[in-house]
Parts: C-alpha cells; structure tokens; sequence
C-alpha cells in the first residue's frame, strides 16, 4: 500500500459519522458557511461571550503588558528613591508596598499570563485543531485572571496594597505585625489567581492529548507545546500548595487560627515550605514556555530545524521535574539540618545539566544555520546570552556557604532579574515582533524593533550587572534607602540610569506595536518563511482556524521537501483533509499517535463564564470585606450561572435520545 | 486499499510488550529520584529534630547508612531503567538497519518509538546523575545541623 494513499482512519462509529475528506476553496459557499458557523457575534454581545482561543489569547496578551507596564512604572519609582544615598522620595511603608506590588505583578500578573496568552493563541494553530479543548473554560480562566488583578489592586490606592514582599513571610504577614487589609487582599487575590491558573492549565493538558491533528504524533508536537505542556502539568500541582498556604494564612488573620503562630505551636517554617513548593516550580512555570518560544522561532531565523529536538523536549521535562526538589534552596538561611541542605543544593546543581542541554541546542542551531538578523532573533540571540549570565548566578547561589552570603542582598536582586527578564521578558518581546503579522495582519517596523532591542539590552545590562556588584558590596535587598558612607552609591546611581534606558527601549516597542498595528505593511500567510503549522492559515487566521482538518508527516510541515536527508515518502496534506462543519466541531484524536477517534461537538459562545468568573470574584470582595450575606448571595449566583453553563444541551450530543447513546456525537465540554 | 489493515498495523507497537518497557525507561529513574527525595529528607530532619530542639546528633547513629541505603537502592532502580533504555534503543537499531522490516511497526509508527525510547535514555541519564548527586550529598557531611 502506498503510503501517500489519504489516510482514511476509522472513527469509532457509535459516537459518530464517518467524515468526509475533502477541500474547501478560498471564497467558496461552503467556507462562507463555515465562517457563519464559528462567528462571534459583533458588540459588546460577542466581546462579553466570546470563546474563540484567539481572541482570548490576544486579551491575555494585552492585560499582561498592561500588567507589565504598571509594574514597570512601579520598579522605576524604586530606583529613582534609590538613585542616591538618603533620599526621601518614597516613605519606608511605600516603597514595602511598591516592592511587594511589583515584584506581584511582574511574577503573578505579568509573566505566566503573557505566555498563556501566546499558548491560547497559538496552540490549536501548532496543532492543527479549531479551539481549545475547553473553550468556555479558557474564557472563565481570562475572566478570573483579570478579576483577580484588579482585586489585588484594590487597595493600592488607599496605601494599603500588600507589603511584605511577593513571598510575604510570616510573622510579618501575619495578624500582630500587619494589622491592615493589606495582605488579606494579597492572600484573598492569590487563591482567586489560583482558580484561574488551574482551570487554564487543565485545558492545556486536555488540549494536547486530544486536539492534534492527526499525523501529529507525540514526536511531532512543537517545542512551545511542550513547554506550555510542563508548565501546566507542574501548576496542577503546584498552584494547591500555595492556595493552601494563603487560605491558612487567612484563617490566621481574620478567624483566629493558628497555623503559622509560634506563641501558639505554629510553625512560621511551613508558610515557608508550602510557598516554595509551588515557588520554585512557578519560576520554571515562567520560563519553559518561554523557553519554547525560543525553540520554535529561532529555527526560523537560522534557515534549519532546531537542533537536538528530542534533547529540548526532555531537557525542559527534566527541569520541570527537578524544578519540584529544589525548594529548600530559597531557605538555606533558615536552620534546616545539613543533610537536607546538602541533598537540596546538590539537586539544584543537577538542573544545570538540562538547561545546558538546551543552551547547546540554540546556539548549535545558531552555528548550523545561516542566522537571518531581523529584530526576532535579536531578541532571541540576546535572550541565550542572559540566560547563561543569569544561570551561573543561579548554580552559584546552589552552594550553600555561597549562598549564607549573598542571601538577602542584592546580587539575589541581579540573579532574578537577569533570568526573569532574561528568560521572559526578551523572549516575550521577541515573540511579538515574530507573531505580530499573525496576530494582526501587519509586520512591525525593523528600524524601531532593532532600536528597541538594542535600547533594552543595553539598558538591561547596564541596569542590572552592577547590581551583582551593589550585593557583593553588601548591600541588602529590600532597602529604601543608604547612607553615603557605605560605598554604595555609584552602583546605584548607574542601576538607575540603566533602568530607565531600558524602560525607554520597553516604550520604543510599545509605540513600534500601536504604529504597526494600523499602519504597518501587509503580511502574507507566512512573512518569515517558517515551518510550523500556524504559518498555513492566513494572518490574521479566520475564526475556524483550519477550513479542513490537515494531516501531518512531519515537525515542520511547511518545510517539508526542503530539507536535506529527510524521508520523502509523506507530506502533510493541508488543503485537503476532514470536511467538519455540522455546527461547530473538531477532531478529537488519540494522545499519543493521533489517530483521529471522535467528532468533538464544540460550544457556542456563552455568558456565562463571564458570569461564573463575575460572581466568583465578587464572593470574595464579599470575604474581604466579611460580608457574610453578601458572600452566600454570591456563592449561590455563581452555582446558577454554572449549572445554566453546564446545563446538558441536545446540539452537544449531551442529551441522549431513547435510541441509545447521543445521536451527535460527544460533547466537548464536560456535562 | 484496505484502510483499517494501515490502522490495526500502526497502532500494534502501543499495544506490545514494548509498552511496557517504553515506560519504564522513560519513569523509572525519575521515579527512583522522586523516591530518595521524598525519603531522605524527612528522615533525617526527624533526625535531628524530632521534637522542640534540634539534636547535635541524630536519634538513631546509623542514620546516614540508612540514608546511603536508600541513595544506592534508589540508584540500582534508575540504573536498571536506564539498562532498560538500552536495551530497546538497541533492538530498534537492529529493526530499522534490516530491510526486509520496513512494512513493520518500528517504520509504521513514524519515528515514534525512536523518540521515546531515546527520551528514555536521556531521563535515565539525567536521573542518574540526579541520584548520583544526592547519595554523594548525603555521604559528604554530617547529618545533623551545623546551627548548635
Ligand atoms: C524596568 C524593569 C525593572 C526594574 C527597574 C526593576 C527593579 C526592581 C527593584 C528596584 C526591585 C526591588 C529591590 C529591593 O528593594 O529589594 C525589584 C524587585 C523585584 N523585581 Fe524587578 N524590576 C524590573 C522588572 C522586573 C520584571 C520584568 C520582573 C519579573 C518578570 C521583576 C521581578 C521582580 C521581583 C520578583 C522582585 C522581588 C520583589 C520582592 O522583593 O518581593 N522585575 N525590581
Ligand atoms: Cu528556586
């Protein structure tokens, strides 16, 4: 048998028809129809319903950097109190808050939300699939997520936003040394992020065992999948913790429990343990995505695959997994017995051996191929120089003794921004500048995105080496202010200089982005010539994504044929694939050879995960502010909006008829 | 021609013993990791702190025997699953250099088989060194705390 023959899988037939394979002309009848099926309604209608991943993905997208910015302007307030020695810009009890509130921001509200947003957004694309396995789920994840940051705010401008740093320590934290709101909004926010998180990351996990194309078998799937897949997998059991650990802490302040109370037999220490069991994972939970990013797009700039494929896939597992037994090293200072520091420093030392991995493989990639310089690889280029700078810091500070004296100073300042910013935020921005034409239609503009890479590596740099030295000098972290006399005051008056040059890089790109989003030049489907699936549709995609369901022979399906040594006897077939367009559906395949088993049923766009995020969120102002009535009164609207949600619908195959099991297929929502 | 024969064929290596095999060695040295992890340490703080006070020595006097114990069972199984990564990267090899195979399910399964048992070499690795690491860390100091 030829294996060019159409791959005609059996799909199991009591759930449903047998698809037809076929294609669909651009601008035909059937694809108007298509197009009728999976339209948002126009308005504040459709803006309120919506449940197209794309629209939420860009949502996700736009809040994190409006996150990004308010933190941004919050970090440069510190540095100017900062700038020099006695200064009295900021009181003590501000810069706590605007410490706490940026480094919140920049972890919590920033960094994991804006590679959600690119995951949303380009997974079914990467995959080859029409939504999100959940799509209604996905919105109520992007309700609650923006609910929970504007509640974490509510009392910033009262002066009683949170003040004890983004880990917020007992007894500090607690009911006799913090006696305001503030860190009730702080724990009361973090378990309402959590939901958000949790349901996101379970549609991920879903998302990728379920809606490849098929063809995609497990080898196949994109870098960014599997990172965005890790860093999920690790939130579901990560997020628990720490959601624990700020409901505890409640308890302790508002109904007189006594969790974390010495005077009480309470144990300060298990704040710290149930914080950074979920910490340490968060940090890696930050970064593989972003990681993958890089996998995925730098490939493009180097004209060839990523090297060491199998290699990336499993150094960023690896980490993930390492990444749950390293938590003690942020509580090496705090009297644990020497085996466990010992055990727990060793394992962080291991994690270099999967980041290095992975560091070989770009620059290996860089080596191989013939490095096109647009902004994208800049940025990408720029990004493997800071990850290695800000992962030596990181083995250092893995050493214990080491790590007795740098603790609490400012080279723990340097290290976490250098991998944050490093491993983050320049491929965040590099991100843009690649997908932007997908995003928009439109390219940005090369002259500002190169003035833009160059203003913020080299205001990065400038900002935040000499931090390293400012620690080394013995300056601590968390500090309003310094007496001259401590030698201090040159470092940080170069630090501050530093981090307006690159806040003014960060703004060159955000005027690069609203100039090009209206008059940027037209992009065609694929303006980079790249090789991932994505690239197949056109820019922006229409709201099916896919016209027909593709079949894929390999992991760079819009390469196929050009690369050399490559097994020729498959192509991935694009135009030509599962005719599905009963309603709204989608392949479901299996998970991991993808093999195509059922018609998924998709949802309608719906209020009610506005509604259900909406009234959750109100339940817990209505904790926050112990107004019992108003609680249960939103406790019980949130339960009516979930059933109205979850209600069995007949167009879902949810309902069965009297002639067995559903005449139409398989929701893909739950029941 | 006859599509399900392409699908009952394509799905036959999932189905195999080689299933088996194929998990292990890609969960058993992380498993075996996870293992020492969560012993070791809870060990030895109840060691040495397994009340108000911390002890200057542990409760029991060979607990870093016990401790090596666990680090060298703990490296046995993730050596084992690394053999096991082995041994299935090898059989594929032999698989794919004969030709006469080409229609059987190493070639069927598009290179799926190659990529997981090559991620099973490669966790087995890093999770032996991880093992490695640890049992050195455990054996290298003094059990109880350098505070008192
Ligand atoms: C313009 C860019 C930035 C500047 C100038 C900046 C500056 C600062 C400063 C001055 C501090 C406080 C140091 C102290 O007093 O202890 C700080 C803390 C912190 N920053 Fe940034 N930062 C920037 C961007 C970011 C980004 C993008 C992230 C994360 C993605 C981030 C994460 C943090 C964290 C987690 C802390 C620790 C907060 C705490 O101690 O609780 N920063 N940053
Ligand atoms: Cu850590």
């Amino acid at each position: 048998m030829a294996a060019t023959d159409a791959p005609q899988y059996r799909i199991d037939p009591p759930l449903e028809r047998i698809p037809e394979m076929g294609r669909i002309p651009a601008g035909s009848a059937i694809e108007a129809r298509l197009e009728k099926i999976w339209e948002t309604a126009p308005g504040w209608r459709g803006w309120l319903s919506t449940v197209d991943h794309k629209t939420i993905g860009v949502r996700y997208l736009v809040t994190a950097f409006l996150f990004l910015v308010i933190g941004g302007i919050e970090a440069l307030f510190l540095r100017i109190q900062l700038a020099g020695p006695d200064m009295a810009f900021l009181t003590p009890e501000q810069y706590n808050q605007l410490f706490t509130m940026h480094g919140v921001t920049m972890i919590f509200l920033y960094a994991l939300p804006v590679l959600s947003g690119f995951s949303n957004y380009l997974w079914p694309l990467l995959l080859g699939s029409r939504d999100m396995a959940f799509p209604r789920l996905n919105a109520l994840s992007y309700w609650i997520f923006l609910f929970a940051g504007l509640f974490m705010y509510i009392s910033f401008p009262l002066g009683q936003a949170p003040n004890a740093g983004w880990f917020n320590y007992v007894p500090f934290s607690g009911p006799i040394y913090n006696t305001g709101p503030n860190i009730d909004v702080f724990a009361l926010g973090m378990v309402l992020l959590g939901i958000s998180t949790t349901v996101g990351s379970i549609n991920f996990v879903v998302t990728l065992f379920r809606m490849r194309a098929p063809g995609m078998t497990i080898n196949r799937v994109p870098i960014l999948v599997w990172g965005t897949l890790t860093a999920s997998v690790a939130n579901l059991f990560a997020i628990p913790a720490v959601s624990l650990a700020f409901f505890l802490l409640w308890l302790d302040r508002q109904i007189g429990a006594h969790f974390f109370d010495v005077a009480n037999n309470g144990q300060p220490l298990l704040w710290q343990h149930l914080f950074w069991i979920f910490g340490h994972p968060w940090v890696y939970v930050v970064v593989l995505p972003a990681m993958g990013i890089v996998s995925d797009a730098l490939p493009t700039f180097c004209r060839r695959p990523l090297v060491g494929y199998t290699a990336v896939a499993l150094a960023t597992m690896a980490t993930m997994l390492l990444g749950f037994g390293v938590w003690v090293h942020h509580m090496f200072a705090t009297g644990l017995p020497t085996v466990a520091l010992s055990i727990f420093g060793a394992a962080s030392m291991v994690i270099s051996i999967p980041s290095a991995v992975a560091v070989f493989a770009w620059i290996a990639t860089i080596w191989l191929g013939k490095p096109v310089f647009k902004t994208p690889f800049l940025f990408f280029a720029g990004f493997v120089a800071l990850f290695i700078i800000g992962g030596m810091s990181g083995v250092m500070t893995a050493a214990v003794p080491l790590d007795w004296q740098l603790n609490e100073t400012y080279f723990i300042v340097a290290h976490l921004h250098y991998v944050l910013l490093g491993i983050n935020v320049f491929p965040v921005v590099g991100a843009i500048y690649y997908w932007f034409p997908k995003f928009t239609g439109r390219m940005m503009s090369e002259k500002l995105g190169k003035w833009s890479f160059w203003t913020m590596f080299i205001g990065f740099n400038a900002g935040f080496f000499p931090m390293h030295i400012a620690g080394l000098l013995g300056m601590p972290r968390r500090i309003y202010t310094y007496p001259s006399r401590m030698g201090w005051d040159e470092v940080n008056l170069i630090t501050t200089v530093g981090s307006f040059i690159f806040a003014v890089g960060v703004l060159i790109f955000l005027v690069n982005v609203v100039l090009s989003v209206k008059r940027g030049a037209r992009a065609g489907a694929n303006p980079w010539d790249a090789p991932t699936l994505e690239w197949a549709v056109s820019s922006p995609p229409p709201a099916y994504n896919f016209a027909t369901i593709p079949t894929i022979a390999s992991r760079h399906p819009l390469w196929e044929g050009r690369i050399e040594g490559e097994e020729e006897h498959s192509r991935t077939k694009l135009e030509e694939g599962y005719l599905l367009m009963r309603g709204r559906e989608t392949l479901g395949t299996s998970p991991i050879d993808a093999k195509p088993v059922v018609i998924l049923k998709m949802p309608e766009d719906s209020y009610t995960p506005f509604l259900v995020g909406l009234f959750v969120s109100l339940l817990f102002v209505g904790l926050l502010l112990h107004s019992w009535t108003f609680t249960a009164l939103m406790a019980a609207l949130s339960c009516a909006a979930l059933s109205s949600w979850m209600w069995p619908r007949r167009k879902l195959g949810q309902r069965t008829t009297r002639h067995g099991p559903a005449s139409a297929g398989r929701g893909g929502e739950g029941p | 021609m006859d599509a399900r024969q392409t699908v009952s064929t394509e799905h036959h290596f999932l189905h195999s013993p080689q299933r088996i095999r194929t998990l292990l060695a890609l969960f058993g040295a992380p498993g075996a990791w996870v293992m020492q992890m969560a012993l070791t340490p809870p060990i030895a703080a109840y060691a040495c702190y397994p009340h108000q006070f911390p002890l200057p020595v542990p409760l029991w006097p060979g607990l870093t025997a016990i401790l090596a114990t666990i680090g060298f069972v703990c490296l046995a199984g993730a050596l084992f699953s690394g053999y096991i990564a082995l041994a299935s990267w090898r059989s594929l090899a032999r698989y794919s250099k004969d030709a006469s195979n080409k229609q059987l399910p190493f070639q069927k399964d598009e290179g799926q088989a190659r990529f997981l048992t090559m991620l099973g070499m490669m966790s087995s690795f890093v999770f032996i060194v991880a093992i490695l690491f640890n049992t050195f860390a455990v054996l290298s100091i003094r059990s109880c705390s350098a505070w008192i």
